[in-house]
């Protein structure tokens, strides 16, 4: 029996039309937007024990009668517009609600969103807008409806239609099933069919779909590259070479020195080094690092895909050794610029839907999560309008004795968490795929329930304290497939059944069950089931047992009796050809490409110095991002050292993270930077100062370069059939490995996403570069403010520095062709002079580093920053605002060049020093540094000798410009 | 002195327990002789065990968060949660005090506890906000001392004062020119004292994460010959004053 429409009530209702929805109030005539909950039951309208349940949270107005009644109740007006989730997406509200409620309900709940217009809406553009703005596309539907049908559209709950399983009627052919396989990967899979001695299943050419994908397998990174300019001609995969053999390199130092810092590397969810305390001792604790792209979801579904992007990442933590705890996230977004305009794609959200969805769902994502967002990047740039990036990286705590998981064959395999439905099928076939939007719709993204997550977390804390979990990982690309197939390899093989998951609701077929992507979920493999069930029991967290590791040599999955995928595990994971690419691209042609560049800039800034810094700094690049970070809970968990924004007045923005980890017996704490340059054109430049910011973030963090590990994770637009890309990635990545080497630091973990193009239009090529390092001397510390009047200040100028395509450049501050050629064009040279460069160029830069760090743990030094987008003045301009102080030039105005104050390069810094410390950091650091002046009172600049004076109130107002007007919202 | 028992709700979306568990460790052996964490669904299936453990004297805490992610306003689902169990009587036959911060008070108001037109609204303009405060204690017969914490709410504008039931008063104030626009009186925290001397107090800041100067995001850095590292470290901040005072005034009007 079907159930009814039995109960409504009203959870909200306001005549105030404002928000998103205020530029519509006019066009559609918005009387009123309420929301409403629906409750539906079976058999007589008399109130069960549900509806009284609801009753008494939501005790102001429950509608409760015949489906006329609730018509006329809902509304007088005869339109209106109501939005809710398409079928089959769960409600995390409602979640919530039965969670409370605390046992199996029988009713059904819909939540919906109602705006009463008092006009019929016949402009169709207007309803697409509304729907853009007011929507997620990908999950929720606006329907335009008469109120007199009210009652016969919602009488019963939307079911979700789910096509038939037609595996036993087509050809199971990769093309009858939607799926891509390169010819070399259909041959050894006919192989494999021939030795096997029967054909693929239905659910075994998903499976191997998912498992060979781009982005499970990373091909690219793995694959042959054939190149006349590349390193010995050939590249034997760039994992392999530049990331993974330099690493283990590194490793095995540290253990010949007896300095082991890195205890798991690109073999678990993330990458894991040992915690050593502020006095450099070692402590019984270790920490893991990762992060992940989540473009192509947050390009279709802003807010749902940052969200799932972040709580994802969660969950990579969380399935690191016998479980390690998400302590802080780092998120870098990078967004279309709405100030330098550019060709589109026709189809492309708009840029400030984007924003703000983006926005919403780290905010969302992060702060239900209870885990603190400790730093962040956002970069603006035309070419963001194919694709956000959408970075998230987190930070995982665990104990020293937790590492490494466990697996013996015979444990039982469970499912926590929430339960599965057909949420982000084919998700990683989809994301290695150009962008098509008809793709996505209504599987690939979900809602991120970072609730049903926390409890999830609550539970297996506990259980991981109780020693119950052997093995552990996430359900993310692949769903069970993936989690039980990588669990499968460690005993040599699985067993699970189908036949008992939780699902979300009915008629999912077996292979989605196994692939579905439902979020919340994760596997683990437990010795002691009994106890699991037990606290599992206490903690009212749902489960599924699906079956145990064996050494079978298979991965054996099977639902009520039929077998689905009965897969030879070596088979499954190391089957896959081996990519071959190739490029004929070279330094020359690389030279003449970015010599024949256009300056991308296209404004110019007018006025006197004061007038252009002005408007300089109210541009998208430069101005304060306080509108962004104070949404995200940056202090949850109380470890949180370093506040995005110091000083009594909190405008100061800060560099890095400092985490501190009280759970260590003497004082711990980690430190992050990240870096990344995708503004710059030269690849060399783009790379160099992706890693180079990242060291020198870390370093002004107290990060102990010697406990350091570093991830990469590259984002580019297609480079396999794109001879220029190519070589520009190989390059990148044989940079970045360079300066690792010659600073003795490994990498842990990394991620790529290499499919960011549409059609015609590329994203940046994008490396982010992040580095963790264990804090020594947590006392001595630096802020990153000026405090006192009369403190003196220096700056280690920067090296390589250059205004081509600096921030001031690009915002129009010199004249299109007033700069210097790019002194890093002299890098387009052949290998091997290109790999002496650099190694010389990053033995310059670890030395200053090494002072830097140890003035800054001598407590020498009150204040760093370091100088970046927008040069000098910049830094010393945000110095000076979280108390509101002014700085005196030493040097003449007409002395100090553009080039001087606005040019960006490497390890370039500004230190505050006590008046009694000048003479004690001269003589630490030498010639280099730079007596520029002194901090004084009044907020204003003023230069030597000349009577020049700036007040800095209007710099301050333009710095905040956009988060005061709610740019940022 | 006999001490009194801690005890610190945590799951269901709650989120701030492990740092409050922390802060009240300073208080270890001075005014509580255990601090426990007490589990939200295994309370939710059997309350009754805990309020049987509750002793007169004893504290329980409700920290921040988002529990049952604040979805239909905030606190309100725990409140409902907590009225079925009879959260306050429970409390008061016991003679056992409470503290709810941030998502912990937003509860206890949407609880009933001060009164039932007391309310915490969206604050203006609308939006989660994180950024720390300036704080002052006010009452009669009270001496002004300030504070800084940070807040870390997206509906913490306290109104519905004057519908405050005759048990309950304002002791916490913004003292921030940003936060006392569009707030009724600015008010960030208040407390209940029943006939039996049982307290409830509640505040939308966050005194848990600045038991440290360094804290602060304030702190000036490591000054010229002033203290040695381990001092700037580990010096003492509001927080701990806050707590300090505020288990003083529990205790002396009991």
């Amino acid at each position: 029996m079907t159930k009814e429409l039995k109960a409504l009530w009203v959870l909200w209702q306001t005549e105030n039309v404002d928000g998103e929805l205020a530029q519509f109030k006019k066009t559609l005539g918005i009387v009123k937007t309420s929301e409403f909950l629906l409750g539906y039951s079976q058999g007589p309208t008399e109130i069960n024990s549900d509806f009284s349940k609801l009753s008494r949270v939501f005790s102001d107005s429950l509608y409760l009668s015949s489906l006329q009644e609730i018509q006329n109740f809902v509304s007088s007006s005869d339109t209106l517009a109501i939005k809710l989730l398409k079928p089959g997406v769960q409600d995390p509200q409602i979640v919530s609600l039965k969670t409370l409620m605390g046992e199996v309900s029988e009713s059904t709940f819909v939540r919906i969103q109602v705006l009463e217009l008092n006009t019929i809406p016949k402009d169709e553009s207007l309803i697409r807008n509304l729907r853009l703005v007011w929507c997620e596309p990908a999950i929720e539907t606006l329907e335009i409806l008469q109120t007199a049908h009210f009652g016969d559209y919602f009488k019963n709950p939307k079911k979700l239609n789910r096509p038939a399983d037609n595996s036993a009627q087509v050809d199971l052919t990769p093309q009858n099933l939607d799926l891509e396989f390169s010819h070399e990967e259909i041959n050894a899979i006919s192989q494999f069919e021939q030795r096997r001695g029967s054909t693929l299943t239905r659910t075994e050419w998903e499976v191997l779909a998912q498992s060979w994908s781009e982005h499970c397998k990373h091909k690219i990174f793995g694959a042959k590259i054939i190149g006349a300019d590349l390193p010995g001609g050939q590249i034997d995969g760039l994992f392999k070479q530049f990331i993974r053999k330099p690493s283990w390199d590194q490793i095995e130092k540290d253990q010949q020195a007896g300095k082991a810092r890195a205890l798991s590397v690109f073999v678990d969810n993330a990458g894991v080094l040992r915690l050593f305390a502020s006095d450099g001792t070692p402590t019984p604790w270790a920490y893991c690092l990762k992060m992940e792209t989540h473009n192509s979801p947050s390009a279709l579904s802003p807010r749902g895909g940052a969200a799932t992007g972040l709580v994802g990442v969660h969950r990579d933590i969380l399935g690191t050794g016998r479980l390690a705890r998400p302590i802080a996230n780092w998120d870098v977004l990078c967004f279309e610029s709405s100030e330098h305009c550019e060709p589109r794609p026709p189809t492309a959200l708009s840029p400030k839907i984007i924003r703000s969805g983006v926005l919403r769902g780290i905010e969302e994502g992060g702060n239900q999560s209870g885990i603190p967002t400790v730093m962040g990047s956002v970069v603006f740039d035309p070419r963001f309008s194919v694709k956000p990036y959408v970075f998230a990286g987190s930070v995982g705590l665990l104990p020293l004795e937790h590492v490494n998981k466990r697996p013996q064959p015979g444990m039982k395999l469970f499912v926590v968490g929430g339960a599965t439905g057909a949420d982000g099928l084919r998700g990683a076939v989809m994301s290695s795929r150009d962008l098509r939007t008809e793709d996505f719709v209504g599987s690939a993204v979900q809602v991120a329930q970072p609730f049903v997550q926390r409890r999830m977390t609550d539970f297996l804390l506990a259980a991981a304290t109780m020693d119950l979990i052997d093995v552990i990982t996430d359900n993310g690309a692949g769903g069970l497939s993936s989690s039980v197939g990588e669990m499968a390899t460690l005993t040599g093989g699985a067993t699970i059944d189908l036949s008992n998951l939780r699902l979300k609701f009915e008629g999912l077929h077996g292979w989605e069950k196994l692939l579905s992507e439902s979020q919340e979920r994760m596997t683990l493999a437990t010795a002691r089931p009994e106890e699991l069930k037990k606290l599992a029991g206490e903690w009212a967290q749902d489960f599924d047992e699906i079956g145990e590791l064996n050494s079978s040599g298979n991965l054996l999955v099977s639902e009520g009796g039929k077998i689905l995928v009965n897969l030879n595990l070596r088979f499954l994971h190391e089957g896959c050809p081996r990519l071959n690419l190739q490029t004929d691209w070279d330094f020359q042609k690389e030279k003449n490409s970015l010599n024949a560049l256009a300056p991308r800039g296209n404004q110019n800034l007018q006025g006197s110095f004061e007038e252009k810094f002005v408007e300089f700094l109210k541009t998208e690049t430069l101005c304060s991002r306080e509108g962004v970070a104070r949404r995200f809970d940056h202090e949850v968990g109380g470890r949180n050292l370093k506040k995005f924004f110091c000083g009594t007045h909190q405008n100061s923005p800060t560099d890095g993270a400092l985490i501190e980890i009280p759970e260590s017996p003497q004082p711990a704490a980690i430190s992050l930077g990240h870096g990344l340059a995708p503004q710059y054109s030269n690849i060399f430049q783009n790379t160099v100062h992706s890693f180079d910011e990242a060291l020198r973030t870390l370093v002004l963090s107290g990060g102990d370069m010697g406990t350091a590990g570093l991830l990469d994770n590259y984002a580019w637009p297609d480079p396999t059939h794109h001879d220029q890309r190519i070589w520009r990635l190989a390059k990148s990545v044989e940079c970045v490995s360079i300066l690792a080497q010659e600073f003795e630091i490994p990498f842990v973990s990394g991620k790529d996403s290499l499919k960011n193009n549409s059609k015609e239009f590329f994203c940046p090529e994008t490396v982010v570069v992040s580095v963790g390092a264990s804090v020594k001397s947590l006392g001595a510390l630096p802020v990153s403010h000026f405090s006192q009047s009369n403190d003196v200040v220096f700056c280690l100028p920067p090296l390589m520095p250059t205004l081509f395509e600096s921030a001031w450049h690009r915002e129009g501050g010199i004249s299109q062709n007033k700069f210097d050629s790019n002194p890093w064009n002299e890098f387009c040279a052949p290998s091997v002079v290109i790999e002496k460069q650099l190694r010389a160029l990053a033995q310059r830069l670890k030395l200053r580093y090494q002072k830097i760090s140890n003035v800054l743990q001598n407590g020498l030094v009150k204040a760093a920053k370091d100088i970046s987008d927008g040069g000098l003045a910049v830094s010393i301009f945000e110095m000076g605002l979280g108390e509101k102080l002014g700085f005196f030039w030493e040097k003449n105005f007409e002395e100090l060049s553009e080039k001087e104050i606005f040019s960006e390069g490497l390890g370039g810094f500004v230190l505050c020093v006590d008046p009694h410390c000048v003479s004690n950091l001269v003589t630490e650091l030498g010639p280099e540094i730079l007596r520029l002046g002194v901090v004084m009172r009044p907020f204003e600049w003023r230069w030597g000798r000349s009577a020049h004076f700036m007040n800095l109130e209007n710099s301050k107002k333009a710095y905040l410009q956009k988060t005061v007007e709610g740019f940022w919202q | 002195m006999t001490l009194n028992r801690a005890f610190v709700f945590r799951g269901e979306g709650i989120e701030c327990e492990e740092e409050l568990f922390r802060a009240l460790c300073h208080f270890k052996h001075k005014e509580f002789s255990r601090i426990d964490f007490w589990n939200l669904p295994a309370f939710r299936k059997n309350s009754k065990s805990f309020y049987e453990v509750l002793n007169p004297g004893d504290w329980v805490f409700l920290p921040g968060g988002f529990s049952f992610s604040d979805h239909f306003g905030s606190g309100r689902l725990l409140a409902d949660l907590l009225n079925q169990t009879d959260f306050a009587q429970n409390l008061l036959a016991k003679k056992a005090h409470a503290l709810g911060i941030c998502n912990g008070f937003q509860t206890l108001v949407s609880l009933g506890v001060f009164g039932s037109g007391v309310q915490l609204l969206s604050n203006s303009p609308r939006g989660f906000v994180d950024k720390w405060v300036g704080l002052k204690t006010v009452g009669p017969n009270e001496i002004e001392e300030k504070f800084r914490f940070a807040v870390r709410h997206g509906e913490g504008r306290l109104v519905g004062l004057s519908k405050l039931d005759s048990l309950s008063k304002v002791f916490l104030k913004y003292d921030d020119e940003i936060f006392t626009n569009g707030s009724e009186e600015a008010a960030a925290g208040v407390v209940k004292i029943f006939e039996n001397g049982s307290h409830v107090w509640g505040l939308m800041p966050h005194p848990e994460v600045a038991m440290r100067k360094r804290d602060d995001p304030a702190f000036r850095g490591p000054q010229f010959n002033l203290k040695s590292q381990n001092e700037v470290w580990a010096e003492p901040g509001d927080g701990l004053r806050f707590f300090e005072k505020l288990f003083t005034k529990t205790k002396g009007n009991s």
